[in-house]
């Protein structure tokens, strides 16, 4: 047998392929783990053979032996060699074997790339080391990735995709997609799409079985060798042929179906143990046969020919399936199509897979970031936005031009669950405005675990709070020339809601000098961040859009895993980097007041606590800055511009100057884009005083409301004690 | 997956092991430690890279020492402490590195007069332990206090010290109860310890114990069989003990230590030549391998001469029962991969690790210190 299939033994001189020098040269490297036996040769193909000495498991999953004798077959030197393990009772039931015509010996399938991707890298010591590998893990059966398709190195003539097969669920027809790439369709794609739009199409004769050894290692080159080859299976190739002949002519248009070509599909259930009822996984094969079931079944005399043209079946007459060796078989490669699980499992995500997630706002940003977040698996999502696709959004949008018109969340909700995952709700479209959603949907929404809200607008991120006060909720956009992105996270318990985080946010880009310019848009003066998009259509484009969209869902999927909220700010710099700023969430104290709900950061209060001390005996103060909701009617303290120079500082008197006033509110103004503002005055009480109001502050009080009117807008005064501090809203409604 | 280690040092004629569990409990078995020199491997530097430390130091839940012989004792008191634990000072050169023993396990053979010099160190801490346990000392329950007698006390020297007796299942060691593993104690009988007294003979006092390796089932993965230098009349008892109490599963080996470096005293009398037929019952116990079972022989290289032990007609025995390749040598097998006889055990059973095929390829490339360039 060695002399028929490897040739006459030779000396190692004699080698013909460069190959097989580097081979035979690392062996001797190996010694204690690879016998060098004989080498032989036969019509320009090297042969070695060795033995190799291997680590495995006293009980192994398949049955891999201490020592294995292996054949390395050097076809010459742009080929990888093929590696035959010898032993005739090797196990053919493992995965990455080579389907040859023969099953033994067994044909170890080593790399997934050809030798022309693997030439560059290729070498002996390491092509040694996988075959090692190969047998080790295979005898423990852990070789397999859980997600690989199997066998994708295989002889096969073309490509065929296909979801799993479910159990008891029997798959109809195979559609041609391109030339050598088809499809498996089941029942229910099959009558509502197949039918009506007429693609080539392949019956399926399908056979189940639970267990097979070594079966489909072997190629079969013809129907007769299949039928053969499934005999071994217990499955007879002829019968299923002609049971299906006979179900083609119970139906009306059989004329027609019987011309059609056939596959044969084998799928197997894979059991852990032989006494195990549970199937681990399903393998399914695909013998594709050009020539029509008509032809097939006349050759086999199942069939004739009645009345000119019409096929009628043979009364009384046997399939002959050993006349059938002049149809060819063609073997399928078959591969896993990519389905939502799958997407899930290749990322790492396959616990976010069902993390319920409402994403607010699908523009520009928002719809990259939902491309990439459910491209990998992650989270099942409700959409909401009330705008529709317009051509100028073709410049950033993941739409296209056919979509032009439709509601944005529709145009994404079709091309994931049609057109990505067919038949699998991952996204449900509400094209509506979430500032006036009814009880309903809010109820939907109340249903999913966070909120993300991408909508760039300050109206529907405040909502939210209103809404949603317990649900976790992020809130995410660009700055208005798209060279920052920023994310705002609240943490899982939501002690500070979005709002709160807000105005920290324009605090910390006003105290941080490398973030004056963040807000800023030039030739406007009306700059927000939440201004209309149509506004800044010209200063974002695809590439920012695309670059901050990636790192989005990265640091959402990053918040969401954590329990900590924070503000995140990524800013491109000049040479293309991109800084990161990170902010913890202060805390915040809250007063009730005339309606109004007025909040105080903890930076604030201690800094004006630390300024009174620093001050006195000498009273002291300064101007409370920060942000208004006249809407909510809620207040935010965040900032002081602390008594100015020329401010008169006594034991029983505060005068606040003026001196760079002025300035520091106009570029406040600036840098935060208006949301942090003068909000009124604060004064410090000596030691032992109370923080009642003195008859000048009631003075200064009264004066203040009169100014507050002609804001528009409640006035503060705030009086540090001691240990207490009095907070006066003067409301200019009243 | 649960990951537990055995390994036979390659002491020559000589017995070291360690048991190591997933949970990282530790088992030495007997010690032999030789000066480290080019061809001697360095087992206590092995051992230190595999023992847990407590506050820096090295300790074993558990040392067995099957029976005091220089062969399973030597370099015990260069490298183990003897002392209460608490006095350890690694700063003192004479305590630096020694290893720390929670709970030790020996036979009463162990008060005789008649010990080699690492023998009597040993003897001397199993007194100051057993002294605590007389007085009835709460320190006694302390690591590094803890001590456990193998079968009969013969002399009465052991009042009050905990023991195991042939037959016992033991599953806790050191305070703690095993996860996945349990000894089945073989012996000493009390015969066997009468006779050692009456002849002199410390190998015939061996304990004998099978380990167990357990998956989350308590199925059995993997059953080794220890019995220090016990001979084929110590085998026979046990054989015929354990199948009188239908303890069948404690005569089951997936890997067999050959008794006394594989001497031809587990199949007959000595010399071979004048008693050439192995006994039937110490074929029998052979008989009781399972699938892929190895016998280990921790013994200098077996030639095909008169020597004993090893003896080579006693490897032939081994071989005929589980084939040359199943026949593991631990002279020969560190010569051929440059390791101790090392078995990981797992849910597949125990597999018998090899040289590494990665030292001689670009894997290491870059993570050893080349020589210098000039």
């Amino acid at each position: 047998m060695m002399d028929s299939t490897f040739g006459k033994i030779i000396s190692k001189s004699k080698l013909k392929n460069n190959i097989s020098k580097r081979v035979l040269e690392s062996i001797s490297f190996f010694t204690s783990t690879i016998e060098l036996l004989e080498i032989r040769h036969l019509d320009g193909i090297d042969s070695i053979i060795v033995e190799y000495e291997l680590e495995v498991p006293s009980k192994p999953k398949n049955d891999i032996r201490e020592k294995e004798k292996l054949a390395i077959v050097i076809q010459g030197d742009d080929k990888i060699p093929r590696v035959l393990a010898l032993r005739d009772d090797f196990p053919t039931n493992i995965s990455h074997i080579n389907i040859k015509e023969t099953t033994h010996p067994v044909d170890l399938c080593l790399y997934e790339q050809t030798f022309d991707e693997l030439k560059f890298q290729w070498s002996a010591p390491d092509f040694l080391m996988r075959i090692k590998k190969w047998l080790e893990s295979s005898s423990t059966d852990t070789l397999h990735a859980q997600d690989q398709a199997l066998e994708p190195f295989l002889m096969a003539n073309g490509l065929i995709y296909y979801q799993k097969i479910k159990d008891g669920v029997i798959p109809q027809f195979i559609t041609k997609v391109q030339p050598n790439i088809y499809r498996l369709v089941d029942a229910n794609e099959a009558v509502s799409k197949l039918m009506t739009e007429r693609h080539e199409f392949y019956h399926i004769i399908f056979c189940n079985v639970e267990k097979l050894h070594g079966v489909v290692n072997i190629k079969p080159n013809n129907l007769f060798e299949l039928h053969n080859l499934l005999l071994k299976a217990d499955i007879d190739t002829a019968k299923l042929i002609a049971n299906y002949v006979d179900n083609i002519f119970r139906s009306d248009n059989s004329q027609e179906l019987i011309n059609e070509p056939f596959a044969v599909v084998l799928n197997v259930g894979l059991k852990r143990g032989d006494n195990d009822t549970h199937i681990e996984k399903n393998d399914t094969h695909f013998f594709k046969i050009d020539d029509s079931i008509s032809s097939v079944a006349q050759k086999a005399k199942y069939l004739g020919v009645h009345e000119g043209p019409t096929i009628v079946p043979i009364v009384g007459a046997e399939f002959n399936i050993k006349d059938c060796e002049s149809f060819s078989v063609e073997l399928l490669n078959p591969q896993l199509d990519f389905y939502y699980f799958l997407a899930g499992l290749r990322n790492d995500n396959t616990k976010a897979q069902d993390i319920k997630i409402t994403l607010l706002g699908v523009g520009a940003l928002g719809s990259h970031f939902l491309e990439n977040m459910i491209r990998q698996g992650y989270g099942k999502w409700k959409i909401f936005d009330n705008d529709k696709l317009l051509p100028h959004n073709l410049s950033r949008h993941t739409g296209v031009r056919k979509d032009i018109g439709m509601n944005k969340t529709d145009v994404l909700a079709k091309k994931v669950n049609e057109q990505i995952f067919p038949a699998e709700k991952i996204v449900e479209s509400f094209p509506e405005n979430i500032l006036d959603i009814d009880d309903d949907v809010q109820s939907q929404i109340e249903d999913t675990d966070y909120i993300i809200d991408i909508s760039t607008s300050i109206a529907v991120a405040r909502r939210i709070v209103e809404l949603f006060p317990k649900k976790r909720k992020l809130s995410a956009f660009l700055n208005p020339t798209g060279t920052d992105l920023v994310l705002l996270s609240e943490d899982t318990d939501n002690k500070q809601s979005l709002d709160l985080i807000e105005q920290q946010y324009y605090n910390e880009i006003y105290k941080n000098k490398e973030l004056q310019n963040h807000l800023f848009l030039e030739q406007n003066s009306r700059i927000r961040y939440a201004q209309g998009c149509r506004d800044i259509t010209l200063k974002i484009n695809q590439e920012d859009v695309s670059t901050y969209s990636g790192i989005l869902s990265k640091a959402i999927k990053k918040s969401i895993s954590s329990n900590h909220g924070g503000i995140e700010i990524w800013s491109f710099q000049e040479d293309l980097s991109i800084a990161k700023y990170n902010f913890d969430l202060q805390s915040w104290s809250k007063y009730n007041s005339n309606g109004w709900t007025i909040y105080l950061s903890k930076e604030f209060t201690a800094m004006i606590e630390t300024f009174r001390k620093q001050k006195l005996p000498n009273e002291t103060g300064g101007i409370i800055l920060g942000g208004i909701d006249v809407y909510s009617k809620k207040i935010y303290l965040v900032n002081s511009i602390l008594s100015p120079d020329d401010s008169i500082e006594k034991r029983e008197l505060y005068i606040r100057g003026i001196s760079g006033v002025q300035d520091q509110l106009k570029k406040l103004s600036e840098v935060t884009n208006n949301n942090i503002q003068y909000l009124g005055e604060w004064h410090s009480h000596p030691q032992g005083c109370s923080t009642n109001m003195s008859r000048d502050d009631k003075i200064l009080f009264s004066e203040l409301c009169e100014e507050a009117k002609f804001r528009g807008v409640p006035t503060l005064m705030l009086i540090q004690g001691d240990r207490d501090r009095k907070l006066i809203l003067g409301n200019y409604e009243s | 997956m649960k990951k537990h280690i055995i390994k036979y040092y390659p002491v020559g004629n000589g017995d070291t092991s360690l048991i190591k569990l997933d949970n990282n409990v530790t088992v030495v078995t007997d010690c032999r430690i030789r000066e480290v020199a080019d061809d001697i491997f360095d087992v206590k530097e092995d051992l230190l890279e595999n023992l847990e430390k407590r506050s820096g130091i090295p300790y074993t839940d558990l040392f067995i020492l099957t029976h005091p012989d220089n062969d399973h004792c030597g370099g015990f008191s260069k490298h183990y402490y003897k002392g209460a634990p608490g006095k350890y000072d690694n700063d003192k050169e004479d305590h630096a590195d020694k290893i720390i023993i929670d709970e030790i396990w020996v036979t009463s053979y162990i008060f005789r007069d008649d010990l080699c010099d690492d023998a009597t160190y040993l003897k001397e801490e199993v007194e100051r332990r057993q002294k605590l346990y007389i007085s009835g000392d709460p320190k006694r329950n302390d690591k590094g206090n803890r001590l456990v007698l193998i079968g009969y006390d013969e002399d009465a020297k052991f009042e009050n010290v905990p023991a195991h007796i042939p037959g016992d299942v033991v599953t806790e060691i050191n305070g703690n109860t095993l996860e996945n593993f349990s000894f089945f104690i073989h012996g000493p009988f009390k015969k066997g310890l009468v006779d050692a007294q009456a002849i002199s003979d410390r190998n015939a006092s061996s304990i004998v114990y099978q380990a167990r390796f357990l998956d989350e089932n308590e199925n059995f993965l993997c059953r080794a069989m220890h019995s220090g230098d016990a001979d084929h009349n110590r085998w026979e008892l046990i054989k015929s003990k354990s199948e009188e109490k239908s303890n069948e599963d404690s005569l089951a080996w997936d890997i067999f230590q050959a008794p006394h470096h594989c001497s031809w005293s587990f199949f007959n009398d000595t010399p071979q030549a004048e008693n050439v037929t192995p006994k039937e019952s110490s074929l029998e116990i052979l008989d009781y391998m399972e699938t892929n079972a190895k016998v280990v022989a921790t013994c200098k290289e077996i030639k095909n001469n008169e020597d004993n032990p090893p003896h080579f007609k006693a490897k032939q025995e081994y071989v005929k029962k589980v084939g040359e390749s199943n026949f593991i040598n631990s002279h020969d097998h560190f010569e051929k991969h440059d390791l101790p006889i090392v078995f990981e055990i797992n849910d597949f059973g125990h597999t018998l690790l090899k040289k590494s095929l990665a030292s001689a390829t670009g894997i290491s490339g870059g993570t050893k210190t080349p020589s210098r360039a000039g």
